[in-house]
């Protein structure tokens, strides 16, 4: 696991613009939060219900136990989570899609939290596939959906990441919202 | 596409979107010029926009995605634009979603003129007894004809001749071109008694000429007046005459639970909150009420959850709206407290006496001192306590709650508007949901774990209401 100390020199260096920290960072709570996810979908919570804020929070407590982290690290690490939350969700869609068998106790786990989360395993990679795009030419509207999408961010910590008003959030929220939208509306199921 | 192509997107789709409805079309069009593939990209996101999809819904959420799978219609409208419908009506758009189903605007091809096509939810549709009562209200409120309501012209099924095997029950009627009373209040607050006055005296002359044909609306409010702009000022009109008693489910003690209750509880008379039925006097009180808040901004009686405020109202008479309009003409305040008298015979004899004593010209305009009795309050709480007993209540779907009603070992507990997710923790009478200030929802994420964890056992619900009609509950 992670020490907290790491976590706290690329949050740091994350947000002094080094591009190899958040790269880095998210190789370090892939792992964690993988493993959190496994234990969320697993019989403890009968409901199979995952709460991606809760996931990451519990993963910042464990990361970090250093109290003197302020608000906008905390933010930028619950930005940094979603990225990482994305994948998670994704990789399980592509295996669950690609009926790949990923064995044991995990496969009966994803399988059963797949089926019972999402009907619709297709069109969360068209989803997916859909949000890489539209990161190429509006940055930061897919930032803000995934985000708030996959990482349960609020507006006002993806506006205190973003470094943009609240309302720019929302607007690019609904902009980003309609347009994904209407790419799986014309994508054939 | 490039960055810059996008930004021009962006632009062009946040101005439509700040257009009303009808015009956000021709203004895309016009904003993007001989650019075809611009205007289709920005017309997909603006219709993208009023439609619900899976974004907005966690992708993390299991037990509202279980939901949806019995239910998938949810998602998707049942007309896609350039359908043809019963092989008659070519669909055009979906306009939105109701408490019955989805309301599109469509071309008749026989008259060659716009409809709007209303589809009833399965739920209604396929329910004898419900579609039953449903057509009789259609008759009811096709025996009104007056430009103030909304003309109801057919009841019919979509494929035609019924061959497959799932069909879509819909309505068809006058296509209103215009936006909501509701939609106009949420954006302006709250009108002028000058700008105010039209749409009363419009919707005044509606409902007197309904009640002279001997139809009641039960379901009066903002969301049920339609503006269209028209020649000379705003034509309001009212929809949806009568609709709402025939959404109750069938069933042995449902249909006197949720005969008792039905309508909006916002803008319900307290005299139906204590089991009396529907009369001219209650649409009175729904015609104040709706008066109150297009001057006020607000209802009568503010409360967290509408079963909440409708306990309220039945407890004392209404605050007067000067309090939150000063300069609200002495007229207006007294038409609208007398049109709020607890007692139904206290008020005006009609909708259109209201209008009347703005004028100065009913007799009679003194407002009478409240008449608040203990026994009144005593009925209402038995009416209520009495719809409490022993039920239980079932969830079929992803549907949204207006409110709840739970009760446990501490007692009765009304809740606001709240996500699915809860809802079906609500459903296993697990748990008990904090309430929801002033009907807003929580952020996405947290009210699942948070309702559980302010879990209590033994949490009964006992009543609820789905948009627009009652959940079934069952003995």
């Amino acid at each position: 696991m992670a020490s907290g100390g790491e976590i706290t020199v690329l949050l740091t260096a994350m947000k002094g613009g080094d591009p190899n920290a958040e790269t880095r960072l998210v190789g370090l709570v892939y792992d964690d939060l993988h493993a959190l996810a496994r234990r969320y979908m697993s019989r403890e919570r009968p409901d199979h219900t995952l709460q991606p804020t809760a996931l990451v929070h519990e993963t910042y407590l464990r990361l970090i136990s250093d109290s003197a982290i302020d608000w906008k690290n905390r933010a930028h690490f619950f930005a940094t989570a979603a990225t990482v939350m994305r994948r998670i969700l994704v990789d399980y869609a592509r295996q669950r899609a690609a009926g790949k068998r990923i064995g044991g106790r995990q496969k009966v786990d994803l399988d059963s939290f797949m089926a019972a989360a999402n009907p619709h395993v297709e069109q969360l990679l068209i989803l997916d596939q859909a949000l890489t795009r539209l990161a190429e030419w509006g940055p930061r509207q897919a930032r803000v959906v995934e985000m708030m999408y996959f990482g349960g961010l609020t507006e006002e910590e993806a506006s205190e990441v973003l470094r943009v008003s609240v309302r720019t959030v929302k607007r690019d929220w609904s902009a980003a919202r309609a347009w994904l939208q209407g790419q799986l509306s014309k994508t054939p199921k | 596409m490039t960055p810059e192509r996008w930004q021009r997107v962006l632009e062009v789709f946040h101005s439509a979107c700040g257009q009303p409805p009808t015009q956000a079309e021709a203004f895309v069009r016009a904003q993007c010029g001989q650019d075809a593939e611009m205007c289709s990209d920005v017309l997909r996101m603006v219709g993208e926009h009023a439609r619900g999809g899976m974004l907005d819904r966690s992708p993390w959420e299991a037990t509202a995605a279980t939901a949806t799978a019995t239910e998938p219609a949810l998602d998707q409208p049942v007309f896609p634009p350039g359908q043809l419908v019963s092989g008659r009506y070519r669909i055009v758009r979906l306009l939105g979603r109701g408490g019955m189903g989805e309301v599109y605007q469509a071309e008749d091809l026989e008259l060659k003129e716009m409809v709007a096509l209303k589809t009833l939810l399965p739920a209604i549709a396929s329910d004898g007894r419900m579609l039953a009562r449903f057509k009789q209200e259609i008759q009811l409120s096709r025996k009104v004809s007056h430009p103030n309501v909304c003309r109801v012209f057919d009841l019919a099924r979509h494929p035609a001749d019924g061959s497959a095997p799932e069909t879509t029950v819909f309505l068809t009627m006058e296509f209103l071109p215009g936006e909501t009373l509701s939609a106009r209040l949420h954006r302006e607050g709250r009108l002028s008694a000058e700008a105010a006055l039209p749409i009363l005296s419009q919707t005044a002359e509606a409902l007197d000429a309904a009640h002279r044909a001997g139809v009641i609306h039960r379901d009066f409010k903002p969301s049920n007046v339609m503006l269209v702009p028209a020649a000379g000022g705003t034509r309001a009109v009212v929809t949806d005459f009568g609709l709402a008693r025939s959404c109750a489910p069938s069933g042995e003690t449902t249909a006197t639970l949720t005969g008792t209750l039905m309508g909006t509880l916002d803008y319900m008379a307290p005299e139906l909150l204590a089991g009396g039925s529907a009369t001219v006097a209650s649409d009175v009180y729904a015609f104040g009420t709706v008066a109150y808040k297009m001057v006020t901004g607000v209802l009568p009686f503010a409360a967290d959850a509408p079963l909440a405020g409708a306990i309220l109202r039945s407890k004392g008479p209404a605050p007067s709206p000067k309090t939150l309009a000063p300069d609200l003409d002495e007229k207006w305040e007294q038409a609208i407290l007398r049109a709020l008298d607890p007692d139904p015979d206290r008020r005006f004899a009609r909708p259109g006496h209201f209008i009347k004593a703005l004028s100065g010209e009913a007799p009679g305009v003194s407002v009478a001192l409240p008449k608040v009795t203990r026994r009144r309050l005593v009925a209402a709480l038995a009416a209520v306590i009495l719809l409490v007993g022993g039920y239980r209540y079932a969830v079929h779907g992803s549907w949204m709650c207006q409110y709840l009603v739970l009760r446990n070992q501490s007692g009765l507990r009304v809740l606001g508007d709240h996500e699915a997710g809860v809802e079906a923790c609500i459903a296993r009478q697990e748990c008990w949901q904090p309430p929801v200030e002033g009907g807003v929802q929580q952020p996405v994420g947290a009210p699942f774990a948070d309702a559980c964890q302010l879990c209590q056992r033994n949490a009964e619900v006992v009543h609820g209401q789905r948009h627009g009609f009652a959940v079934e509950v069952s003995a």
